[in-house]
Order: C-alpha cells, then structure tokens, then sequence
C-alpha cells in the first residue's frame, strides 16, 4: 500500500516571526511546505532547519507574487491543501504623521497581497472541492492598537476579507479561517524600514494575562487545528490566540 | 445667531445621497457648510438649493484633498466639523474581484477618507468632530460587497484609531453604517458589477432608512455631542443587522 500522500501547505512570509514558526511546525507535523518572503539568507536558515522550499517574493511586487503562486501550483502539481497568509509589517506612527506611502505600503502587504494570494488559492482550491485557508490577522483587528494605527486599520480589513471570503468559499468545501494572535515571540519585525524585530521588544509589550508572551506552537497548534478534520464544520471563525490580552479592559498587555 | 456660534463643516461626497441630504439638512440647523462631491452642475444647484458652498475639486490628484479642505478652510473661515460620504459601491464577491475593481475600492472607501482626515485634523478647531459614513457591510460583512465590507471594516477601525489621536484635543471621530437606503443615486465603482443585489431587504423597522436619517445621525454626532460619544459607530439600517435572518420579519 502506497503511504499516505504528504499535506501541501503554501505559507507567505516565512522567513522570520510566526510565518516561519509556522513553516517550522508545519514541517514537523509532516507537511509538504512552500514558502514565501523577501530575504534569501533568512530563507535559507529555514530551509536548512525545515527541509521546506523558499520561493522569493516580495509581497509589495504583484507581478512577484503571481510568479510566487505560479511555481507553487506547478511544483504542487495544483492547489495546496493548506495556504496560510502570514506576511505583514507594522508602523509606529499617528495617522497624522502617517505618509500616503506608507498607508498604502501596510495595506498592499497586510491587506492586499493576503486578498490576492487567498483569491488565487481559492480558485485552485474550488476545483478540487476542498482546502483550508487560515489568515493570520492580529487581536488588533479586534480592538485597535493605538500606537500601530495603519497595521490596526488593514487588520481590521484583513479579518473582513476573511469573514467574507468564508461565506462564499465554504459552498465549495473551501473552509477559510482567521486567527487573531497577541504579542509572541517571535513576533511580527517587518516594518517599512526593514526588519526590527517589533513584536520581540518587551519595552512595548508586556506578557499577556497567561503570564507569558505566545509561541509559535501556540499559533501552528490553532493552524494545524483549523487545516484538520476536526474542524470540518469550522468556517469564518475568528480564534483570537492571545493568553486573554484583548478580552476585556485592564486584561493585561493591550490596556 | 452670530456667526462664532456657527459651526464650520466640511462635507465630502456632497454630490450624492446621503452626501447631499447632509449638505442640505445641516444647513438647516444653521451651521455654515462647505461640500464637495458631485460634478460642477449639481454642486452649483445644491449650493444654490441648499446655501452651502461648493467646493469644486478632484481629489484624486496627489495635492487634490490638501487643496480642497483648505479651500474649504478659507471659504468656512475655519473648520468645526468634517464629514466623509463619499462611500461606492462595488458588487463582486472575494472570488470576482479584479485587481482594479479592489483597488478602486480601497482607494475610494478607505484611503480617501485616511486623507481627507489626515488633512483636517490638524485644522479642526477644539471640540470639533470627524463623522464617515460607512457602509452597513462594515458593522456586517457582506458576501456579495465583498471588497466593500473590507474596506468598510477598516475604516470603522481608521474612526476608532482617529478617535483617540484626536481625544486631547476633544476631536471626536465617529462612523455611521448606512444599510440600503431609500434613494437611487448610489455611486459605483466604475467596473462591471459582477452581482445583482435585487431588491433591498426590508428591515424589521418596515421601510428603508433614508437619506435624512442619515443626516439626523451625522447632526447628532457633529451638533449635539460634547465629545465623549467618540470611537464609536451608529448602525442606520432600521434593523437590518441586529440579528440574523431580520430580512424575513416582513416576508421573503
């Protein structure tokens, strides 16, 4: 009897913070993985550690992520299984003193690059009449995080194109999800000057009312369970993953 | 009443309902506004209609929504109040959306108003009020608006965070989700509608919400608040959203 055909999962903006966690943990859960992002030598650690593939697209670049899902089509042979939307940056700043730019900057990586990658999929999925889709948003989609308004206002996008996207995608066995997570180590680091690895700063967060920051496992667990047969009936949920933080006021590390 | 008394209040999207009802309703309690939206005919006839000042203007162009609140600055002699209705439509789910339809969408329902806020608050006075007029599928996604919803979301988040840059200043920042309402003009996004809404859903309240309940929310907000209603969002859809299934109290 031929062994069971390996997972493929498709995961954006792997090479640091959860993305890679999740390609991490994804691969150990057996998983065939792809994943995207901008640097070569991040991507190369995680491949090294992983055995998963790199595909180099930067997710300001349309034309780099057609090419991006293109190659993970054709190496899948079809849809992945699993497509999880991780890439993102953040941006400290009032709206006020916010540049167009850069508005526009965050939402085309938050939110616009996530809506075509989910599109894309969704199409390949439907063939098959099956696949899972997790969008990895932020509990600042739940309640705003005052001193990242532009990465608050695309999240809040982000979790209604995910809301949305599930109502249609669900007729067509295409269960899509959203996962809210907290502050975790690792964490979000792409901001528009680069990588500073934002989340990882204690001075800004503290630990949630768990009493520690999230982890990686903490999130691919919430991924693993949202891809699995388990939550076959699971579709347009919202998991906020944040050890409590955002439930209620004085909760702990949002305030 | 003297003219201090006045309040001073931008209207964008003037043009259309419920843009148009706000010009002409908060006109009618007497404050001073300016609007923009529409093309040069209509803006000169609601202006003539109304006593409001047309601002003509696109603001499409990099310096267009600078030069339209300071025009509008110059005109008012100063700002109390900005308010943002200048929502399209666009019907297409996830799935169906273009490129260019999504962009479209996102640039006119959420990175226009971004601007036009950026521009005024550092104009509006203290006490003063920013109020956009969001679509219901903001509060309540909407699988056929599926860009819509998205970009409405995220402008309720844009009025949230607004509220709290604008707090010190006791500038409030408020949105209104409008369901359907009672007029025919709606603006489109410019590209095939993929989805055929039908006929509106008749909400538990047993009518549509029309354009001047619009404006009754935005007065409430913009007149009669001392600045602690702020952050928040005000549903005006006679219902529609409170629960599921609400399209079935008055039939199919």
């Amino acid at each position: 009897m031929n062994a069971p055909r390996r997972q493929r999962a498709f995961v954006t903006g792997g090479t640091s913070g959860i993305g890679r966690a999740i390609v991490e943990h994804l691969a150990i859960s057996g998983m065939n993985v792809i994943f995207t992002g901008r640097n070569q030598e991040r991507a190369a650690a995680v491949c090294s550690a992983t055995g998963a593939r790199f595909i180099a697209a930067d997710a300001t670049d349309r034309a780099a992520c057609d090419a991006a899902f293109a190659e993970v089509s054709a190496l899948f042979d079809g849809a992945p299984d699993l497509f999880v939307s991780c890439a993102a940056i953040v941006f400290e700043s009032p709206l006020t003193d916010t540049p167009d730019v850069i508005f526009r900057e965050v939402l085309e990586i938050n939110l616009t690059s996530s809506f075509r990658y989910s599109r894309a999929c969704f199409d390949a999925m439907k063939v098959l009449g099956k696949g899972a889709i997790v969008h990895v948003v932020s509990d600042a989609a739940l309640v705003g995080i005052h001193h990242l308004p532009a990465y608050s206002v695309s999240k809040a996008g982000l979790l209604a194109m995910s809301e949305a996207l599930a109502a249609e995608a669900v007729m067509h066995g295409v269960r899509v999800n959203a996962i809210c997570p907290g502050a975790v180590h690792p964490g979000v680091q792409s901001t528009p000057k680069g990588y500073e690895h934002h989340a990882e700063d204690d001075s800004k967060w503290a630990r949630a009312p768990s009493g520690r920051h999230g982890n990686g496992k903490d999130i691919c667990d919430a991924v693993l369970w949202l891809a699995s047969d388990s939550a076959s009936h699971v579709a347009g949920a919202t998991l906020r993953i944040d050890g409590g933080a955002s439930a209620a006021m004085r909760g702990g590390s949002r305030g | 009443m003297t003219s201090s008394f006045r309040k001073k209040i931008l209207i964008i999207g003037g043009g259309a309902p419920p843009g148009s009802a706000i010009v002409g309703h908060l006109s009618g309690t007497g404050s001073l506004v300016a609007f923009n939206g529409g093309c040069q005919e209509q803006g000169l006839e609601l202006a003539k209609a109304t006593g409001a000042t047309f601002i003509p203007g696109d603001w499409q162009p990099e310096d267009g929504v600078d030069r339209i609140v300071s025009d509008a600055v110059d005109a008012l002699e100063g700002l109390d109040g900005l308010v943002w209705a200048g929502n399209s439509t666009h019907a297409a789910r996830i799935s169906e959306t273009t490129d260019s339809a999504w962009d479209a969408v996102i640039e006119h329902n959420l990175v226009a108003p971004f601007r036009f806020a950026k521009a005024a608050m550092p104009l509006l006075s203290i006490g003063g009020g920013i109020v956009f007029v969001a679509s219901g599928a903001a509060a309540r996604t909407e699988m056929e608006l599926g860009a819509c919803s998205v970009a409405g979301r995220a402008l309720l988040w844009l009025s949230n965070m607004l509220a709290v840059e604008g707090g010190p200043r006791g500038i409030a920042a408020n949105a209104i989700c409008v369901g359907e309402i009672d007029a025919d003009a709606r603006p489109f996004i410019d590209e095939p509608q993929l989805r055929d809404l039908g006929p509106a859903f008749v909400p538990p309240a047993g009518r549509l919400a029309s354009p001047e309940d619009v404006a009754r929310a935005v007065e409430f907000f913009l007149l009669r608040n001392n600045g602690t209603c702020t952050g928040t969002s005000l549903t005006v859809d006679g219902g529609l959203r409170s629960a599921l299934r609400a399209n079935k109290v008055h039939g199919a």
